[in-house]
């Protein structure tokens, strides 16, 4: 198999498809969601709709969550009349049902034992009757609010033809274990390529990397939906351009010498003849020569 | 403090980084203030299985003595009754017996083999409410002195003080009384524990005195 064949096959296996267990338990939650909020405020002409990268066309099975979107009207203040106490008003009301835990100007559901339940809440308010723009509160950071475009930023990555090259960056983030958001990763893919998206998978990929390689310190990025207003300095620091390309570098040396499988792994084929993670680690348990038992340094 | 590891040999940053990329291509090197930090992914079996988000510190007589190793993306709890210490750290096991099994080796490579697949199987398996493959020691003391139970046919914590205190000064022969008291020579008493004991660090052996020690108070403390 080719080393393109190979990286089609790996996306392919990532993809989740309607009806798959994932998105309707998914769907599941954004539905009970939608319900708690619209009985909670029956006045108010909410507009709900999926962000993320479901809206995106770049969700991934290895790293997969749902955002929901919940928009209050301009003059609506039902829920609250800062966006401050919007944000505290549905985390209150959500905590009925699930356990929350405020991100940025998310929140994300857990059920009661604390199982991560994949689904983020944004709650928000449109910036005037125009229904485009809307104002977000922001736990951290400068500015207790935030303007932004779902509109933009959906189209910023479902448009920009790089889709594919977007979703094996995730699982190349993923499978490495870095700690970096979605949003900069994104901008970042389609920044490299928008000069020269030409090839094939596995060439658009290596100039990703390759750039992330060698060029990390002179890369920049915006918001698209708010160039100005929106510093994304906070989310790529040099301490995470270093590791990117660090990364970058070690995965292209290696995938040279020893093949993208050796990176990525074996692809799995379905789900269905997938072997159950519980046996997987039986035989693993079962090969091992010399066991340990595990301990803890205070009595 | 001496010289750390990687000024006084040169070729061993490089050498550690070319295996990572031929054995664990999802893991990787990187400094942080002054210290060698291994961080990514690693699964228990192979890239595409089990995996976990690890950080590996490297100690500055690497690969002469464990690293501190964590789970870092918060899917192990970080509390002793899953074998993680308060500040993270993952409790592979009574540090001698690892000093053991990894036959004074701590290379990146050998840890992860053994001692970290062996605990990250077992969690594993633990989050699916199946028990501890190999078993699990008590915590502290109560550990240190089963595994030198194992070593030495007792848990008498003065015999075990003793025997772990003539360890660290490293002066018995084998023609001495043994240390454990026994009034035997070495060589008709505790020679196999002895050797197989003699070449770990003097301070895994005096963390565990003082495990010991305090072991001793807890149970000799009045109710």
């Amino acid at each position: 198999m080719s080393n393109s064949n190979y990286l089609q096959e790996l996306l392919d296996s990532q993809e989740l498809k309607d009806g798959c267990n994932e998105l309707v338990a998914l769907d599941s939650h954004r539905d009970e969601v939608d319900r708690i909020l619209r009985e909670a405020y029956p006045y108010s002409n909410i507009t709900f709709t999926h962000g993320g990268s479901r809206a995106k066309g770049t969700m991934i099975r290895d790293d997969y969550d749902l955002d929901e979107v919940c928009y209050f009207e301009n003059e609506d203040t039902t829920a609250g009349e800062t966006l401050e106490e919007i944000y505290e008003n549905i985390t209150t009301l959500l905590e009925q049902s699930y356990d929350v835990r405020q991100k940025r100007s998310a929140l994300r559901l857990c059920d009661s034992k604390g199982k991560d339940l994949k689904i983020d809440v944004i709650p928000g308010r449109y910036t005037d009757g125009t229904k485009t723009d809307v104002f977000l509160h922001q736990n951290e950071g400068d500015k207790e609010r935030l303007k932004t475009n779902l509109e933009v930023h959906i189209r910023n990555v479902r448009d920009s033809g790089c889709t594919d090259v977007i979703k094996l960056g995730k699982l190349w983030r993923t499978r490495n274990g870095i700690k970096m958001k979605t949003f900069p990763l994104e901008l970042l893919v389609i920044e490299v390529l928008s000069s020269d998206n030409a090839g094939s998978l596995e060439d658009r990929f290596k100039r990703v990397l390759e750039a992330f390689a060698n060029e990390m310190d002179t890369l920049t990025i915006e918001d698209p939906a708010n160039p100005a207003g929106n510093d994304l300095s906070s989310c790529l620091t040099d301490k995470l351009r270093g590791e990117l390309s660090t990364i970058a570098q070690n995965t292209l040396d290696a995938a040279g010498e020893h093949g993208w499988r050796h990176v990525f792994g074996d692809v799995q084929k379905s789900q269905a003849s997938m072997i159950p993670r519980v046996e997987v680690l039986r035989a693993a348990a079962a090969s091992v020569a010399t066991p340990s038992r595990p301990w803890a340094n205070n009595g | 403090m001496s010289e750390p590891w990687f000024t006084r040999n040169l070729g061993a940053l490089d050498e550690l980084r070319q295996t990572l990329k031929a054995r664990f291509p999802t893991l990787h090197v990187f400094s942080d203030n002054g210290a060698v930090v291994v961080r990514g992914m690693y699964g228990v079996d192979g890239a595409s299985t089990d995996r976990y988000n690890l950080e590996i510190i490297l100690p500055h007589d690497y690969p002469h003595s464990l690293p501190q190793v964590r789970e870092v993306a918060g899917r192990i709890p970080r509390t002793q009754d899953r074998h993680v210490n308060p500040e993270g750290t993952l409790c592979l096991g009574v540090p001698e017996q690892v000093w053991i099994e990894l036959d004074g080796d701590c290379s990146v490579p050998k840890i992860l083999d053994g001692p970290i697949r062996n605990f990250l199987i077992g969690n594993g398996l633990f989050e699916v409410g199946e028990p501890w493959p190999f078993g699990e020691r008590p915590h502290g003391g109560a550990g240190v002195l089963e595994f030198y139970k194992e070593q030495l046919g007792t848990d008498d914590p003065a015999k075990v003080f003793n025997f772990i205190r003539a360890l660290a000064k490293g002066s018995v022969r084998g023609h001495w009384l043994c240390p454990c008291g026994s009034g035997r020579i070495l060589r008709k008493c505790h020679h196999t524990a002895w050797v197989a004991l003699r070449s770990v660090p003097k301070a895994v052996l005096e963390g565990s005195a003082t495990h010991i020690l305090a072991q001793y108070r807890k149970t000799e403390a009045p109710a």
